[in-house]
């Protein structure tokens, strides 16, 4: 008797606790209609962000995050990639060297602490000092002197002329910190009110995910997106498919094999533009044999890019320059330069070069969905000459600072071109002064320079392109890199989310982002 | 004297006698046993492609050709269709029969190498058993795969280090079994007769205790093997093991993910691969536990 008693109460109390379970779902579930419930946005990304510091990172993934916490002096307009202003109210230049920049006033940091010229002007300071090592150094290493005359305005000075100043200045990496943030913790681990941005740092968890809130006292008027997330997926088959069911909101940089589901999903809006990213066999010059200008012709050669393209459904496009058809710097006469697919032509340069039996290499890349794909077809190809590679796939993170430290011999990389200019490329990736930082292949050539250098001073701007258009030649000549193909940005966003741009570097904006 | 010598003779020649006979009926009994033939055949089957794998795989398998990639089954010139490289399916999975087998058995057999040993010593002296095992018992609170996980992080990735850490991962229970079946045998009359004797540890250990151990570390091994062939293409589907391009089933079931809905044969294929071959060493284990049981000997 005792015991039917305990089942039937165990089995009473199973009901009313499924039951309750029952309507807490609904409960969720109707909550999630109404017009009042939180806006979330998911955001899925293969590798997780390096840092959240502007100062001390250089990568996409941390860039996505930077960019909703905090602000650039500068932005670009998403759809005709002029330069207007953002935390600057207007600017002069009363002479080459002078930049007099006016900033918008009323502007608090997250945190409270007022948004003034003290604040770019400790933000650039810290970047430019030396200890700090911060990656982008080079997109103010030009400036000599910062000067803040009142509350609201900075007088940057620079050494030389810097035709690309505003350019720069609007480059994620050289948003503006909050001094008190930074002085009071690492804001590279936790970014909390260190921006001016629409979005607050909220938490991350290494590896897994990153998560903004709303900024309810953005001075540009509060967004409608209540958070953030930014989940780490190195899986793309799941995050492609994390999309395809909801899951997740949106994607950036579809790869070929995917491209035709999503595109084939009613839910799905997927954007693809042609974009300024370029996709590259990088050489370490420092390491022999790759200082042998014979032996990176026969490899450029050696790799039928061609063949490679045709398998990316059109998410890439052949040009044989190193300043792709999207940049500020590009003529289409380059497409008459490069080494075209030769065989024959590449074994007879290596033997001129003394290694008629090959030799042997190691090939480095950051083991993500594209640079996976990419390494055995080169191991495949250059293996015809009797290259004989090593792959060494490494982590995100540690491809970055392996490469940085000169160990690489040949790597794979892409350059997403923030600024869209041909010169945010040659001078961060082959000016001398740059080995150690974004200067991989470690190129140190004074000629080169001298030109790297024109590219950047010339306030003329005919003549400034007339400098990309010559170094773009001879660096394809001297194949500095073999261009493996130029991108086409692709993003894949939920149809109920609206009010996200792409842009041709790949990037977009949460500010207006609002779901339906 | 010379009669004991005699008799041992003796004795010798009706061992051996015996033996033959045994092997007679192990065989006799494992044939009987329909699911172990199954696994006997499955695995021989494996072994006679991994060995003239150069002779009748249809093309070299790290050919590429991009303009025939993701070929499907049944398609011109690739039976099996191609990968995303066009490289021939069919030759990949017969290269990673080799590959597997070569794993499987390396890694066992360093696992063997040290296990037995360890499980002898710890079985026969009672003062060495206490840190053996304990020391065993740490390496077996690792859940499955982890230990083998951890080892490579710690050596990097690649084959070699794959059957390293496999192998370590073995040690201990095959130190394990090893152990129990010391403790039953030292027991044994013969045991203390060759104490008795005067034999030394060291004969003792390896003439009379070992061979009797042979029937579970054979059971025991073709299990294991198993587990070994599936936990190397865990790594290697983890990116941990084989490195492209090398044909192996765990690494091509891995990178066929990313076109499973364009070419589910690229990973299907090479699972049913991994499937066969561990069904075929786990369903031959049971039998031989079976044939090599000599409590069932009207089976």
């Amino acid at each position: 008797m005792k015991k039917n008693f305990l089942s039937k109460t165990i089995s009473i109390f199973l009901v009313a606790v499924i039951t309750a379970a029952l309507f807490a779902g609904c409960g969720s579930e109707t909550s999630k209609n109404s017009s009042s419930a939180p806006q979330k946005i998911t955001y899925v990304s293969m590798t997780d962000a390096v840092g959240l510091s502007p100062i001390l990172t250089n990568d996409s993934a941390s860039s996505a995050v930077i960019r909703t916490v905090y602000e650039t002096l500068f932005m670009r307009d998403p759809k005709t990639g002029e330069i207007k202003p953002l935390l600057a109210e207007g600017y002069e230049n009363p002479d080459p060297n002078t930049w007099i920049i006016k900033l918008k006033k009323n502007i608090k940091f997250q945190d409270g602490t007022p948004f003034n010229s003290e604040a770019v002007k400790y933000t650039f300071e810290k970047i430019l000092d030396p200890k700090t090592a911060s990656p982008r150094a080079s997109l103010l290493k030009s400036v000599d002197k910062i000067e803040t005359p009142d509350e609201y305005t900075v007088v940057l000075h620079t050494k030389t002329p810097y035709g690309i100043m505003l350019t720069a200045l609007a480059h994620d990496n050289l948003s503006i910190v909050s001094p008190k943030a930074d002085k009071a913790g690492d804001i590279n681990k936790n970014a909390k009110g260190a921006g001016t941005g629409p979005y607050i740092f909220e938490e991350w968890v290494p590896g897994d995910h990153i998560t903004v809130v709303k900024n309810k006292d953005y001075w540009g008027g509060a967004p409608k997106i209540d958070s953030i997330t930014f989940k780490v997926v190195p899986e793309m088959a799941t995050a492609v498919s994390m999309v395809e069911t909801g899951e997740a909101d949106m994607l950036v940089g579809i790869p070929p094999e995917h491209l035709e589901r999503l595109k084939n999903n009613a839910d799905v809006e997927v954007t693809q533009l042609q974009g300024n990213s370029v996709t590259y066999l990088g050489f370490n010059f420092e390491k022999k044999p790759f200082d042998n200008l014979k032996v990176r012709q026969a490899i450029e050669h050696a790799i039928n890019r061609d063949e490679y393209i045709s398998t990316l459904n059109g998410l890439g496009i052949r040009s044989n320059g190193i300043i792709g058809p999207k940049l500020i710097g590009y003529n289409s006469e380059i497409e008459s330069h490069g080494y075209k697919y030769d065989v024959e032509k590449a074994k007879a340069l290596l033997a001129e070069a003394g290694y008629p039996s090959g030799f042997k290499a190691t090939l480095t890349y950051g083991n993500t969905d594209t640079y996976n794909k990419i390494a055995p077809f080169i191991q495949a190809q250059l293996k015809k000459i009797n290259i004989d590679v090593t792959l060494n796939p490494m982590d995100w993170a540690a491809y970055l600072s392996y490469a940085k430290s000169g160990k690489a011999e040949m790597y794979l990389g892409g350059w997403s071109n923030v600024t869209g200019d041909g010169e945010e490329l040659l001078y961060p990736q082959f000016f001398s002064g740059n080995i150690g930082a974004s200067n991989y292949a470690r190129y140190n050539n004074p000629e080169a320079d001298a030109l790297i250098l024109k590219t950047r001073e010339t306030i003329d701007q005919n003549q400034r392109v007339e400098y990309l258009r010559q170094a773009n030649i001879k660096f394809t000549d001297d194949v500095l890199w073999v261009p493996l193909y130029h991108g086409v940005v692709t993003m894949a966003v939920r149809k109920n989310l609206k009010g996200i741009e792409l842009e041709s570097n790949g990037e977009f904006r949460f500010n207006k982002a609002y779901k339906e | 004297m010379a009669e004991s010598i005699s008799a041992l003779k003796n004795g010798e020649v009706e061992i051996e006698y015996k033996k033959s006979s045994q092997i007679k009926e192990i065989w006799r009994r494992l044939k009987r046993n329909r699911t172990a033939v199954v696994g006997l055949f499955i695995i021989s089957f494996i072994a006679i492609i991994a060995l003239l794998a150069p002779v009748i795989s249809p093309y070299n398998p790290y050919e590429q050709n991009l303009n025939q990639r993701l070929l499907g089954i049944g398609a011109r010139g690739h039976i099996l269709g191609t990968d995303e490289y066009g490289r021939d399916l069919l030759s990949r999975l017969i290269y990673g029969a080799r590959l597997s087998l070569i794993v499987g058995f390396c890694s066992v057999a360093f696992g063997l190498v040290f296990g037995v040993l360890l499980g002898l010593l710890s079985g026969y002296y009672k003062r060495l058993d206490g840190i053996i095992m304990r020391i065993i018992d740490i390496l077996l609170a690792f859940p499955g795969v982890l230990l083998a996980l951890a080892i490579v992080s710690i050596l990097g990735t690649g084959i070699v280090n794959v059957i390293i850490a496999v192998g370590i991962w073995s040690i201990p229970t095959i130190a394990r079994v090893v152990r129990g079946t010391v403790l039953y045998i030292k027991e044994m009359d013969y045991v203390t007769a060759a104490k008795a004797l005067g034999e030394s540890d060291f004969m003792i250990l390896f003439r009379e205790i070992l061979p009797n151990c042979i029937s579970s570390i054979v059971v025991y091994s073709t299990m294991r093997l198993a587990t070994a062939i599936l936990s190397a293409a865990t790594l290697s589907f983890l990116g941990l093991g084989a490195q492209p391009p090398v044909a192996e089933w765990g690494a091509m079931a891995s990178t066929g993910r990313n076109f499973i809905f364009q070419a589910p044969h690229l990973t299907l294929l090479p699972g049913f691969a991994i499937i066969l071959i561990v069904y075929g060493f786990n369903s031959l284990g049971d039998g031989l536990r079976d044939a090599l049981d000599p409590n069932l000997k009207n089976v």
